[in-house]
């Protein structure tokens, strides 16, 4: 055996990457063996995602080197690291939409002598794709299938499918279970001890712990873009390694709930005491037990890709947070689109006693009605646009900066900064284009500005999707501010726990259907109801 | 009337022929993520070089090679531009346009002087099918014409049916992950310019060795233009392409066919025909048009994760 002179599968040595005055990756080294799972955790703008990319050769490092076993890689050559045997599975899916499954995962296959052949066919791709699914035992339906219709489980595991299509020595997994439901989670975890059995080196960024405790043999910890430590997982207790990835100088979880609950019901509330002085204020305003919102025969129509809902009913109380839990696709974005006057429904809704008019958002938002978004790159925010902008891009807000219809730069940004501070966005500039935060950043920005609208009603989708234990312990405890200040707050979310943890009810969605209320700990009857199994 | 018709069906055939041309390379650019609005200049500047080396040499052939290889040069020039120092894509088409008319206009005066009177060259003629039958007229069409439909089918065939083809409309739906997964986007979208850049040349070359046998300052007359339009007309498919020139091509026929009938309108009405024709075209089909996502962004501006 040579296993002593064996150099390591994947080496970084000082990997350093600047963005701005923002230090991204501060010199981490780290020599990782193959044949091992091994977990990078830390919290949002850790600089996980920024090591993936440069070991992926989809950015180069300021400073520093690369090496898969013993030969140096060249930085920022995405093909250079395919052809080394680096696969890749993205935190933001690269997937193209408005191509095939079969053709997607052509694209990832490097070409061998035996599919070098110039001309192909709908049919010899979707064979190829059919056996390399199959090889791996993970199923991906209709290759033949656009891929932008395809629910996000299934595109998971064809971006998985696509990384493992070539000569894999290191699989990289950013937050690959961020979008999966446990089951599909867990199918994942065995085909990824089936590649560490191989010899495969799989290296998995996540901040779950109970993941990292599971799936993975060593961690390393990850902290203001610097390596903390790393550690084996047998060594390790939940709480040793959420206190490794949160650590003392940094707002431990507990201290962003106390500073956080509340916040949210003034616009000029800085302390403890006034905050709920204007929390008192409200509920005065709106008496308890009043429904904020009621919804009555709500329906929408039917569209390609879209689920029709199908007589909603429903009231959220003043106060409350009433959860919709369900799996992804069964109208989720529908209810949400229809509420806040995205799309055209039928049937009743009020807020607070308004009627509030269909497909009118402007009308919804002066019912009192704010969104925090499913999908905030999309859909909440101008990725173009710098950061006080964003803050400020919604109609309530801006009328507020901009009296006559001219905007007051210094008023936007004293506004954009105060939700800055309240929520604590970590940032360079105000001026700093939204895209260069970190994911949790940009929530907080998407948050901090519904709330700064002061709603009745709060509309969430899947709020902590993809943050960090810090950040979702505030969004969280955001909510229940809202909720305590008097506002409704109507949760919509296909993480289970979070909505046990949060609300006191619980509605399903199910093809259109709301069913419910369920009480939160009655586990039979929700899996019953989300898998269409009961009525 | 039937003779009408026929003459209608030949001349649509001729005027389609540098459309679809030109429609053909825009599309390949396109399905590549490269909006090259430079078409118009690219065709003006193939058919003064296809006419000068038709003069020079007395060939057609030639001419058409000389059009081919310098609409070529002015596509390396906007590859470089567009491709490598990622440049806005409009502002460099619309660079190459008023290249392409100040050189074309400034070039031919200094060639053949500021006489006015017509200079012809040696251009294709068209083929004897079938001599005698009056009925089969449309089919008597210079060999380029030929070329143009056979390249059809063969754009669909490697765009849809090549492993290169494929990595070319991955470069034009999503460039970043295209590179992710080893698509040399640049690459791809260099040779894509290249070819349309070829094809706007053989446009041009057709105009004035085919169609007619003369270059006349400006002589691409907006052709290039309605060639994009052509291509979301035809949803950036091959064979909507077809049709679409055909569209055009039978508009503008048809204009020329009421200017000899002597229909009482006034001609400059008639002339604006396949213009108008652009226009509304467009207003309907871009409704539901759906071109690649990521035509004409810049790469370096394209929105990147994390």
């Amino acid at each position: 055996m040579t296993g002593a002179a064996r150099p390591p599968r994947l080496a970084l040595s000082g990997l350093d990457k600047r963005y701005g005055a923002r230090r991204a990756l501060a010199a981490v080294t780290l020599e990782l063996a193959a044949g091992t799972i091994h977990g990078v955790l830390g919290e949002n703008g850790a600089g996980k995602s920024t090591l993936v990319r440069i070991v992926a050769g989809a950015l180069r490092p300021d400073t520093g080197s690369v090496a898969i076993d013993g030969t140096p890689l060249p930085l920022g050559a995405p093909r250079a690291a395919r052809a080394a045997g680096v696969g890749v599975v993205f935190q933001h899916f690269a997937l193209i939409g408005a191509l095939s499954v079969a053709e997607n995962l052509s694209l990832g296959r490097p070409e061998t002598h035996s599919t070098r052949a110039w001309l192909t066919s709908p049919a010899r791709l979707a064979a190829a794709a059919s056996s390399l699914a199959e090889r791996h035992g993970l199923a991906i339906g209709d290759p033949g299938a656009r891929v932008d219709t395809l629910p996000v489980g299934t595109r998971a595991r064809l971006e998985i499918l696509r990384a493992l299509s070539g000569p894999v020595k290191v699989l990289l997994l950013d937050e690959p279970t961020a979008v999966l439901t446990p089951v599909e989670t867990a199918e994942l975890f065995t085909t990824l001890r089936g590649l560490r059995d191989r010899g495969v080196l799989v290296v998995l960024i996540t901040h779950k712990l109970a993941e990292a405790l599971d799936v993975c043999d060593r961690v390393s910890v990850m902290r203001g873009g610097a390596l903390v430590t790393t550690v084996a997982t047998r060594d390790l207790s939940p709480a040793t390694l959420a206190h490794l990835m949160i650590g003392d100088a940094g707002a431990p979880a507990s201290g962003a709930l106390a500073t956080i609950a509340g916040t949210a019901s003034a616009a000029t509330a800085p302390t403890a005491t006034s905050t709920r002085a204007a929390a008192r204020a409200l509920d005065a305003a709106t008496p308890t037990r009043v429904a904020a919102l009621i919804v009555h025969a709500l329906s929408t129509p039917g569209a390609p890709g879209r689920t029709a809902l199908h007589d909603v009913a429903l009231a959220v109380e003043a106060g409350e947070i009433c959860g919709v839990a369900g799996v992804d696709g069964n109208g989720q974005d529908e209810l949400v689109a229809a509420l806040y006057g995205l799309i055209p429904r039928g049937g009743v809704a009020r807020v607070a006693g308004v009627v509030v008019p269909a497909g009118d958002v402007l009308a919804a938002q002066r019912a009192g009605v704010a969104l925090i978004p499913g999908d905030r790159r999309r859909e909440g925010l101008a990725p173009g646009l710098s950061l006080w902008e964003n803050a400020l891009l919604s109609r309530p807000l801006l009328a507020r900066v901009a009296p006559h219809g001219v905007l007051d730069v210094g008023a936007a940004r004293r506004a954009a900064a105060e939700i800055a501070t309240r929520y604590r966005i970590v940032h360079a500039r105000l001026d700093q284009p939204i895209a260069d935060l970190s994911g949790g950043n940009q929530q907080r920005v998407v948050v901090g500005r519904a709330l700064a609208a002061l709603p009745r009603l709060l509309v969430a989708v899947n709020p902590t999707r993809g943050l960090d234990i810090a950040a979702t312990a505030q969004v969280q405890a955001t909510l229940t501010g809202v909720a305590g200040a008097g506002a409704a707050v109507l949760l919509i979310s296909t993480d289970l726990d979070e909505l046990r943890t949060l609300c006191a009810r619980l509605f399903v969605l199910y093809r259109g259907r709301l069913h419910g209320p369920v009480a939160p700990d009655d586990r039979a009857r929700l899996a019953a109801l989300m898998a269409g199994l009961a009525a | 009337m039937t003779a009408d018709l026929i003459a209608l069906l030949t001349t649509t055939i001729a005027l389609a022929t540098p459309l679809l041309l030109a429609a053909l390379g825009e599309l390949i650019g396109e399905r590549a993520g490269i909006l090259n609005i430079g078409v118009e200049g690219l065709m003006l500047t193939g058919a003064f070089a296809g006419m000068l080396g038709s003069y020079a040499t007395g060939s057609p052939t030639l001419g058409m090679l000389a059009a081919c290889a310098t609409a070529l040069l002015l596509g390396v020039l906007f590859a470089l531009w567009v491709v490598t120092l990622d440049v806005d894509q409009v502002v460099a088409g619309v660079a190459i346009n008023l290249l392409a008319v100040g050189t074309t206009g400034v070039l031919y005066r200094a060639f053949f002087g500021n006489t006015g009177s017509a200079l012809t060259v040696a251009a294709f003629a068209p083929l004897a099918i079938a001599p005698g039958v009056a009925l089969l007229a449309p089919l008597r069409q210079p060999a380029p014409v030929y070329a143009a439909l056979a390249l059809v089918p063969l754009v669909w065939v490697f765009l849809f049916r090549t492993r290169l083809g494929l990595r070319l409309r991955a470069a034009g739906e999503a460039p970043h992950a295209a590179e992710s997964v080893g698509v040399n986007v640049v690459a791809m979208r260099f040779g894509a310019v290249l070819a349309g850049a070829l094809l706007a040349g053989a446009a041009g070359g057709y105009l004035s060795l085919a169609y007619s046998n003369t270059f006349v300052e400006g002589m691409s007359a907006g052709r290039g233009f309605i060639a994009l339009a052509i291509v979301v007309f035809g949803r950036w498919q091959p064979l909507g392409v077809l049709a679409g020139s055909l569209l055009f091509g039978a508009a503008s026929a048809a204009q020329f066919q009421l200017q000899a009938a002597g229909v009482a309108v006034p001609y400059h009405l008639l002339l604006m025909l396949p213009y108008v024709l652009t226009l509304v075209v467009l207003a309907i089909a871009s409704r539901a048009a759906r071109g690649p996502a990521a035509l004409a962004q810049r790469r370096s501006l394209c929105a990147t994760a994390d």
